[in-house]
């Protein structure tokens, strides 16, 4: 078998080499062990600030009432949460996810809080989204595509269901422009984490695939061209809290 | 800035905001009667854009939004803070310019001057039922106590200063200087602009002169 061939068939998970087909079921393990507590964890590791980045990144998506959103990998629901307060009651938004333990958790936390009517629920692969064509004018994914095994096959997924005009927006863990943040943070990182893990969801290789995975996602300028690649237009990014995250927003034409 | 500074920042004050109104039911209602608005305050200097995002008696700040403003506000900071601060409704020399509708800026700059917060409240939630409304007493009749001298205060302290101890110049010399430096830029940027069209046309006499020369 040619290098070449194998390196298509193969893919990271944090910073193991894998089976493109193993990836997905890896990932899902890990989401398992970590749904419960999932809000807790990003509130305790980000220090509350994962809001702060979701909170710009809802500015930035300049959804109106009326309009169709689809949050994909939304998880636990954050962005649901603000997004079906803003397309109101004759808007809709598709809370999405890959793996199940999530969405149970996503979809309780919102019925709790009294969200219900324009917000559907539905477990999909970002690499084949079960939506028309041109049926969204937003996309986020927020913290979810350096899980996707195929990460150009998930963009051009979601160009295909955004309405020409929509916007999608990535936000990621991305490269600090800073290198003594970034050394910090690289402590921070494989230290911290997975101790926190370790204690208080009892589970630490969850939170050191965290880590590692966010290492080997791309870095800001790669993610850019990647969408552009997909064929997404007037593509830009914004570094929050020194690079650590990015957000990406691309246009389609 | 990064933009986590500035949403922490904006998200703080949003809350602080919301926090007031929901302690001063007047107020809030005086907003709500108001609808839905957008008011964009453009700072320059430092540059800064913020939209304050008015529904059902609520208000949201953001860095961005796409939809209609109703009324524009530019200025520096320190006039945008002075008007914020002032009680007078006039912008004449105020260096702020507005554009859109001035009511909603007026109506707005009135809910934030009758701004009556009902201390007890929250005072009480944080210190108990004995020592909180005595806490909310004494806030009550210090404000009451500032708003009556407010505006004796600061006109006696700029008397004092700029008439007695000669510290400060008089404001009319004040407004005076503002007008010599806005004037004297002016004049700068006239005769920057002068001089770059002599030059333009020098150099393209030039030009014209040197192909004329030029043997055939």
């Amino acid at each position: 078998m040619s290098e070449h061939k194998q390196e298509q068939e193969t893919t990271h998970f944090g910073y193991e080499t894998v089976d493109k087909g193993e990836k997905a079921g890896r990932v899902a393990d890990v989401f398992h062990s970590v749904a419960a507590k999932y809000d807790l964890m990003n509130d305790l590791m980000s220090g509350g600030i994962h809001r702060l980045w979701k909170r710009y990144t809802i500015e930035l998506s300049g959804v109106r009432a009326g309009q169709k959103v689809l949050d994909i990998a939304g998880g636990t629901g954050d962005l649901t949460l603000k997004f079906s307060r803003l397309v109101g009651p004759e808007g809709q938004v598709v809370l999405a996810d890959i793996n199940d333990s999530m969405l149970k958790v996503g979809r309780d936390k919102l019925i709790d809080k009294g969200v219900a009517g324009n917000v559907q629920v539905s477990q999909a692969d970002a690499q084949f989204l079960p939506f028309a064509d041109n049926t969204f004018d937003c996309i986020t994914i927020a913290f979810g595509l350096r899980n996707v095994t195929d990460k150009d096959l998930a963009l051009r997924s979601m160009l295909r269901v955004l309405k020409p005009g929509g916007r999608l927006l990535v936000l990621e863990f991305s490269k600090p422009g800073n290198p003594l943040l970034e050394k910090a943070y690289d402590a921070y990182s494989f230290a911290f984490l997975p101790t926190m893990g370790r204690l208080i969801t009892n589970d630490a290789d969850s939170y050191r695939y965290l880590a590692e995975s966010i290492r080997m996602h791309p870095d800001q300028n790669t993610l850019k061209d990647m969408m552009s690649d997909a064929g997404f237009a007037a593509c830009e990014y914004h570094n929050m809290t020194g690079g650590i995250v990015a957000l990406h927003k691309g246009i389609k034409p | 800035m990064d933009p986590t500074l500035s949403t922490a920042a904006l998200a703080s004050l949003e809350r602080m905001i919301n926090s007031a109104l929901s302690y001063d039911p007047g107020s809030q209602q005086k907003l709500r009667k108001l609808g839905s608005k957008t008011l964009q305050i453009c700072c320059q200097g430092p540059t800064i854009t913020t939209f304050v995002l008015i529904d059902d008696g609520q208000v949201q700040l953001r860095q961005h939004y796409e939809g209609q403003i109703d009324c524009q506000l530019k200025g520096s900071a320190m006039a945008l803070a002075n008007l914020g601060l002032s009680s007078q409704h006039s912008l004449a020399n105020s260096g702020v310019q507005v554009f859109g509708s001035t009511g909603l800026l007026v109506d707005l700059q009135g809910i934030a001057k009758d701004l009556d917060i009902d201390w007890e409240e929250p005072l009480s939630q944080l210190l108990g039922d004995v020592a909180g409304p005595s806490l909310a007493g004494l806030v009550r009749k210090g404000i009451s106590f500032w708003r009556e001298r407010e505006a004796s205060v600061w006109q006696r302290s700029g008397e004092a200063l700029s008439e007695e101890l000669r510290a400060t110049p008089h404001p009319y010399e004040l407004e005076d200087f503002n007008q010599a430096v806005d004037q004297l830029r002016d004049d700068g940027e006239r005769l920057a602009a002068k001089v770059g069209k002599l030059q333009h046309s020098l150099e393209a006499a030039l030009n014209a002169a040197k192909q004329g020369n030029q043997p055939e």
